[in-house]
């Protein structure tokens, strides 16, 4: 417990020269894996914008700390392979997500650099094996449908290098919401 | 209809680790877990990708996406087999979008412009929900099997035979119809 605390503490002191609040004008990165986030033709699928169970938090890397190479490491790092396979990165823009209604708020305890979206459906913790409710999975989808759609999908077309070698990660242009 | 021998007198659980990762085209692969007989059918090539999905979810094992994800059930699999299996009797019916859960389960999904039906697999429960335009959402809770005119009532409000029609099924064989449908849908 003492060590978790320290380790926080320590966290956010090295974290100290980033802002905890997220601007409107920075990008989120997401990392996108084969094949619960994407369908056979490469597609987002809903399930990429799925929140935490127990939560209504799913995670992202922010770019104002964290750069293209670093979010390919960390996306990489929590890949498993064979059985999930890193292919690529999402942007989105923060502030395209608080004018859908959602939050965007800084979980540095997690990770200098992690930021959670707050979707506002928060999710029940799942009993293994058993169906969720299925009121809870429509909800759900109808706001990951609309995170896909606010944000940009690279796939990343040298997996096996380290550094991010694609174009810019740049969230879509703001729509009208 | 010829068993190969490697199948015989081997119960399921290991039927299905000695299962090819891709069935051959042309038949389906068919674990029937209760009677634990391993059993061979010939059928169409077109569900063959629900089988092979299904037999690779069931192969991820615990914590495969992380470290609270439980593996997928033999048995759940198995379901899944079950239904590609009927689903064969409907034709114009595309393979859904299958996908492994983080708690254990399948989700199965089928969109077009007119709606969408999703159901997710269990060991033991179905749940869902069918949403058909312009009519309010519709769920399914913890059911224990769905009646193939279930599917047939999916296929008939979310890929309507019109569709079908307006393409072209000339030199496509016997399964015309269902190929027609999809690439209508493309």
């Amino acid at each position: 417990m003492l060590l978790r605390r320290l380790g926080r503490w320590l966290r956010g002191l090295f974290c100290f020269s980033l802002p905890v609040k997220v601007s409107d004008s920075e990008n989120l990165i997401r990392g996108i894996y084969y094949e619960v986030h994407l369908d056979d033709v490469g597609s987002l699928k809903w399930q990429a914008y799925d929140p935490t169970p127990g939560t209504d938090e799913v995670s992202v890397m922010r770019s104002a700390r964290l750069s293209p190479n670093a979010c390919k490491r960390k996306a990489k790092s929590i890949e498993r392979a064979p059985r999930k396979l890193y292919r690529g990165l999402a942007a989105l823009s923060s502030g395209a997500i608080k004018t859908a209604g959602m939050a965007v708020v800084d979980s540095r305890h997690v990770d200098c650099g992690h930021a959670d979206i707050k979707t506002g459906v928060v999710t029940q913790r799942r009993l293994p094996n058993v169906p969720r409710d299925p009121r809870e999975v429509a909800r759900v989808k109808k706001v990951a449908e609309k995170l896909i759609e606010l944000s940009q999908y690279y796939p990343d077309s040298r997996i096996e290098s380290a550094k991010w070698e694609g174009e810019g990660l740049l969230a879509p242009l703001r729509k009208d919401i | 209809m010829i068993v190969p021998p490697y199948l015989v007198d081997r119960p399921t659980l290991e039927l299905v680790e000695t299962m090819p990762a891709q069935p051959p085209i042309g038949m389906l692969w068919i674990n029937t877990v209760r009677g634990l007989v391993p059993t061979v059918a010939p059928v169409r090539s077109f569900r063959n990708e629900m089988v092979t999905k299904s037999n690779r979810f069931a192969n991820l094992g615990p914590g495969w996406l992380g470290p609270n994800s439980c593996e997928i059930p033999r048995t759940t699999s198995a379901r899944i087999l079950e239904l590609a299996v009927s689903l064969e009797q409907i034709e114009g019916l595309p393979n859904p979008e299958m996908t492994p859960n983080i708690h254990g389960t399948i989700s199965l999904e089928w969109e077009s412009a007119r709606g969408e039906a999703y159901l997710e697999y269990g060991t033991n429960e179905i749940s869902g929900f069918v949403r058909f335009e312009n009519e309010p959402i519709e769920h399914i809770e913890a059911v224990a099997t769905l009646p193939v005119s279930f599917f047939t009532l999916v296929r008939d409000r979310l890929f309507p035979i019109s569709q079908a029609h307006s393409v072209t099924t000339e030199g496509l064989g016997p399964y015309s119809y269902a190929f027609a449908t999809t690439r209508a849908l493309a």
